[in-house]
């Protein structure tokens, strides 16, 4: 759990005639990643012949797939051999008739609002007893489009401007909208259709029928019938199609990414006439079983052997599913390198704490709880699942420190019980003390971190950079100890001068071993330290704005119906600060582990752990 | 309260605001250069967007120091 996967660097080789079945297994098992391997006695390999057909095909079904409407699919199907695939895919001759439906049904679309729109207009204008199309001729033309209503008089002025020769004709079409009709001197046709245009006139595509407006009106609505019976036909169409191909056509194109990941494999490998050598990854765990299961299947006519190496392997993470959103958190930031400690317990351990001390009321814990609950199940699958899972385990200590702060909904329990439990720490009566354990806090927190940078350090056999990591520890300390003695009398006096010791001691390393950079770093040493007072600053925020609430808002018997009218507003506003206290306490929390914690011991920068292989939803 | 000791209080909660509101604008002026660059990073390689939160929120240590010292302020009128 403290560590990844130990990974295993491995080199193969296998005859020619068994590379297809090679790759196959290696597929089936994806346990290897595969790695570029090159010897300049050897030449490289190319994907297989295959690979090109494959492509083309696999462009295609995933059109055919985009194309269909999904339907659920029960059974999986068969992984049909390379030939036998691209058979059955060439098979399915569906691409024209989907293309060709769905450019009908583009076409429809667009007929259909333009026809829309003309309704609308024709609708306005049905009174005029004019063709309209015989409106546009050498003398006059026209426009006809829709403006928002309080632009009608600013269109009038601005035609009117331009020539006295013109009438305007205006209905409504909706609340805020106005159909209208400018005929107009064609002189000034092109001048008026250019200002018209700049105070938002949106002038409308008329479609070529002519006649009156109630004739034209008639048969644009005949129209949209007819095209609206065509759409829902081909619709139906497309249903049938789908049920009958798309179960096919996923498991085709699984099928298809299938084989042109095996087709591509061999890009990576390197070899001779006769055979074929190849590189990859694989958890240490794992390497007697691809060794078992590469001389099970060759007989003899394969041999792999692990590598010492000193390249850094991918990162493989192990840690069980409940800490998989915290893996998530520190992953959002960098995976750590393979050879080095995986934090993820740590943050899981540490940060719900400092989010508890944040939000750190017990109201507001249960009411989080079950908006993460619902956050979880509405945004499934999404990056803010993960985010959800982090909340709703937080939202147990939040509970707890609420019960320890005496905060519930910002009251405390006495004012709810009408009766005193217990005295607990409420925030705003106790600034200082808080502050101070805030502080303390964050100094253990940060020791941890240098300890971590420690052990790190000894674990790469670097034992200079330990012994600095080490000093910043003693650093540390005695930097407290001499402020709480010189600034707070909290130590008798005599305590400055070993601590002072030690302190000027600590420096020696850390001036030898990380140079001019670590002694630049002694101020951040302190500005880390108090940042952790934003444990309390977020805090003591969500505290006054809920007692506000309360204090402003609570709706009282006393205030007859009022009261209904007052309890909607006092519920949104906690419900808005439940909101902001969890996402401040969850960034700032956060912050707290990447920035002043990570930045102890932690490298990051990990490349994740691809291994050759393939998820499986539709073919088995 | 006499006139001194008013003057005293003045200063103190004088002291405190400007303590949290120099704060916040330098934390909110380091930000915004941050968060503008930051977004400009995001929109070519959104996987960076992790690391770029960290320098987004280096600042903020700004406003904490700000509140630090506003507090220990204000609790001194209250005394």
């Amino acid at each position: 759990m403290l560590k990844p996967v130990p990974m295993a660097k491995v080199r193969a080789i296998a005859l020619r005639k068994d590379l297809e079945d090679t790759v196959a297994l290696l597929h089936e098992m994806g346990a290897v990643q595969l790695t570029k391997y090159e010897d300049k006695r050897l030449s490289a390999e190319k994907p297989i012949e295959a690979y090109q057909p494959l492509m083309a095909q696999l462009v295609r079904l995933r059109a055919i797939e985009a194309a269909l409407k999904p339907v659920p699919i029960t059974e999986k199907q068969k992984l049909l051999p390379l030939g036998e695939l691209l058979a059955e895919c060439q098979a399915l001759r569906l691409d024209k008739t989907l293309s060709q439906m769905r450019d009908r049904l583009e076409a429809i679309r667009a007929e259909s609002e333009e026809l829309s729109e003309a309704e609308e207009i024709f609708e306005a204008l049905q009174g005029l007893e004019v063709d309209v199309s015989s409106l546009k001729s050498k003398d006059i033309t026209y426009f006809v489009g829709k403006i928002p209503y309080q632009k009608l008089v600013k269109l009038d002025r601005t035609v009117a401007k331009i020539t006295d020769r013109y009438v305007l004709r205006a209905k409504a079409t909706g609340r805020f909208e106005r159909a209208c009709i400018i005929v107009i001197d064609r002189k000034y046709g092109e001048q008026a259709a250019n200002a018209i245009a700049k105070i938002g006139f949106a002038e409308a595509r008329l479609p070529p029928i002519p006649g009156k407006p109630g004739h034209v009106l008639r048969t644009v609505k005949e129209r949209l019938v007819k095209l609206k019976a065509e759409k829902s036909e081909l619709i139906k169409m497309q249903e049938k199609l789908s049920a009958e191909n798309y179960g096919k056509a996923v498991a085709l194109r699984e099928m298809l990414e299938i084989h042109s990941d095996r087709a591509r494999a061999p890009s990576n490998f390197s070899g001779t006439e006769h055979a074929f050598v190849f590189e990859g990854w694989v958890p240490a765990a794992h390497y007697s079983g691809l060794e078992a299961a590469l001389s099970n299947r060759f007989k003899g006519n394969a041999a792999i052997q692990q590598l010492k190496t000193d390249e850094m392997p991918p990162t493989l993470l192990s840690n069980p599913g409940f800490l998989k959103p915290f893996e998530f958190m520190v992953a959002f930031i960098s995976l750590p390198e393979s050879r080095e400690l995986d934090p993820t317990i740590l943050f899981a351990l540490i940060f719900p704490v400092f989010y508890a001390m944040m939000l750190g009321d017990a109201g507001y814990g249960v009411a989080s709880l079950f908006i993460a609950l619902i956050l979880m199940v509405k945004f499934k699958g999404t990056m803010l699942e993960p985010i959800s899972r982090v909340w709703a385990y937080a939202s147990f200590p939040t509970v707890l420190f609420g019960i320890v702060y005496d905060e519930f909904f910002g009251f405390r329990h006495a004012d709810l019980l009408g009766f005193q439990l217990y005295h607990g720490i409420p925030r705003m009566e106790n600034i200082i003390p808080l502050l101070l354990a805030m502080i303390a806090l964050g100094a253990l927190h940060m020791a941890f971190g240098f300890l971590l940078g420690a052990v790190n350090a000894v674990r790469e056999k670097n034992y200079r950079h330990a012994v600095a990591k080490l000093s910043w520890v003693f650093l540390e300390i005695s930097g407290i100890v001499l402020i709480a003695t010189l600034m707070f009398s909290a130590l008798p006096a005599w305590a400055a001068i070993p601590f002072g010791i030690i302190g000027f001691l600590a420096l020696i390393p850390i001036a030898v071993f990380e140079g001019i950079p670590g002694l630049v770093e002694i101020p951040g040493l302190a500005s880390n330290i108090l940042s952790y007072a934003r444990i309390l600053a977020v805090g003591i925020a969500s505290v006054v704005v809920a007692e506000l609430i309360n204090e402003l808002l609570l709706p009282k018997p006393e205030m007859g119906v009022f009261m209904f009218v007052l309890m909607p507003i006092y519920l949104a506003l906690h419900l808005m600060n439940i909101f902001i206290g969890m996402f401040e306490a969850l960034v700032q929390g956060a912050r707290l582990n990447y920035v002043e914690f990570f930045s102890k011991f932690y490298h990051g920068g990990g490349e994740p752990f691809k291994p050759f292989g393939y998820p499986r939803r539709f073919t088995a | 309260m006499d006139l001194g000791s008013g003057i005293a209080t003045f200063g103190i909660a004088l002291g405190a605001a400007a303590a949290i509101f120099g704060g916040a604008i330098g934390t909110g002026m380091a930000q915004s250069a941050i968060g503008s660059a930051g977004m400009g990073v995001i929109a070519e390689r959104p996987e960076e967007a992790g690391k770029l939160l960290i320098w987004l929120v280096i600042p903020e240590t700004i406003v904490i120091f700000g509140f630090v010292i506003g507090i220990l302020l204000a609790l001194k009128i209250g005394g």
